[in-house]
């Protein structure tokens, strides 16, 4: 049957007239708007936060030096990498972007142009902060359980990777074999090879440093060795030991022998 | 009367404010444009009077969320999209996909190609075009929308209304070449 446009014009005024259908209010497309943009607000804070907290521990960890290590070290990066935090970070910007796309100023303009802008946002803001004391004062205050919630968290990202070891040299007794006291106060062997990377002015006793290597029991024979500072070291224990870091500038000087030579 | 002097923003207003009789006044003026929307959008789908029906309705439902300093026009042909769009869905005759590549990336607005199409080769062939194509045809030929309007009313980029626009024109060309041989 052909409705003309008085039957359609009847039927839909009287399906208004007897209430079958009703106005939604007002408030509900405010509050509607209001949803959709503190959902934009949070996925990008939530974001910028894990992107943040994986530079800190990727830095904290020593496992930002890796690539200076080149091929084999980009290798181990990659393995250490926090996969899940990182699609986590994806699933996030994603999620920003279908909720931005309902604003007209995102659906006007190719997706990859709103993508790349959230991701930067994203990189750049996280990387800023990362630089900051927030996670440095967020680990202390959940290591002291005054953020219960947020400490497994943080215990769990705060870990040993086996082939990175951070440490001071407390001795050298030549110029292949140096002394390393970790931030667990152990000390261990560090061999030097000719194949070892290096910095250009060599090491010396009281440095701390990033050992690449694969230890073997309580000796790494090095693939690469880089200046770390101790400053930005947030340990999983009180206290840090005796001779590490700061503490090795300061104690009583000994023999030091000159930085090793570049190979 | 003072329905006819106004404009579809002035009557959706008062629609707004609680005169429900006003909406009369924009069903009279768009039950034509969308029915023929609907017609060759949905071309057989029988149940495309109904959809037009649906999107009164809805339009009414939804009146509140129309900002009146804005067209009314693309806000209820975003309306009746979201309707046909969603009755193709549920039929399963026609996919229609979520998120379009062409979405993605720029592309450039091709220029006019020059090739003109009478009205009954379209008519012809426009049921065979993809819905995402055909939709672009039936709302820059027919509906006589410009390339932001139906950036507004599809919610794409304006770059994707163009390429889509080339790319059914290359469609509709070679189903008429096609059909003339």
């Amino acid at each position: 049957m052909t409705m003309t446009t008085d039957d359609l014009k009847q039927t839909i005024m009287h399906t208004i007239r007897t209430n079958r259908i009703v106005m939604i209010p007002r408030i509900h497309f405010f509050a509607r708007t209001g949803l959709f943009l503190a959902g934009v607000g949070l996925a990008l804070v939530t974001s910028i936060f894990v992107v943040s907290f994986i530079h800190f521990t990727l830095r904290d960890n020593g496992l930002l030096e890796l690539p200076r290590f080149g091929a084999p070290g980009v290798m181990a990066l990659m393995g250490h990498l926090p996969w899940l935090s990182i699609l986590f970070s994806i699933a996030m910007v994603v999620f920003l972007e279908i909720l931005a796309s309902h604003f007209s100023y995102v659906y006007k303009r190719p997706l990859v142009y709103s993508i790349i802008a959230g991701v930067v946002i994203v990189v750049v803001s996280g990387t800023l902060i990362a630089r900051t004391s927030l996670h440095e004062s967020a680990f202390r205050l959940s290591h002291e359980g005054k953020l219960p919630g947020i400490a497994p968290f943080y215990q769990r990202a705060m870990y040993n990777p086996p082939n990175v070891t951070i440490g001071t040299v407390t001795n050298m007794s030549d110029e292949h074999t140096a002394k390393l006291l970790t931030r667990e106060g152990l000390e261990v062997v560090v061999i030097i090879s000719a194949q070892t990377r290096i910095p250009d002015h060599g090491v010396g006793v009281g440095d701390t440093v990033v050992v690449f290597g694969e230890p073997a029991s309580s000796t790494i024979h090095a693939l690469g060795i880089r200046p770390f500072d101790p400053e930005r070291i947030i340990f999983p224990h009180a206290r840090r030991p005796e001779g590490f870091g700061e503490d090795a500038r300061h104690t009583p000087q000994r023999e030091i022998p000159r930085p090793l030579p570049v190979y | 009367m003072a329905g006819e002097l106004e404009s579809d923003e002035m009557v959706a207003a008062r629609v707004q404010s609680g005169e429900r009789e006003a909406f009369g006044i924009l069903v009279e003026r768009y039950e034509k444009k969308l029915t023929r929307y609907a017609d060759r959008f949905l071309y057989d789908y029988e149940d495309r009077r109904d959809a037009v029906q649906d999107v009164f309705l809805r339009a009414y439902e939804r009146i509140q969320s129309f900002r009146t300093s804005e067209r009314f026009s693309p806000w209820i042909y975003r309306v009746a999209h979201n309707v046909f769009v969603n009755l193709i869905r549920k039929r399963g005759r026609e996919r229609i996909a979520y998120v379009d590549l062409d979405t993605l990336f720029p592309g450039g607005i091709p220029d006019d190609e020059g090739r003109q199409f009478v009205v009954p080769d379209m008519e012809r062939h426009l049921a065979k075009l993809d819905p995402k194509y055909r939709e672009v045809v039936v709302l820059f030929y027919y509906e006589n929308k410009s390339y932001e309007d139906i950036s507004d009313i599809l919610h794409i980029p304006i770059s994707t209304v163009g390429v889509r626009l080339a790319r059914a024109r290359k469609a509709l060309g070679t189903l008429i070449d096609d059909y003339d041989n």
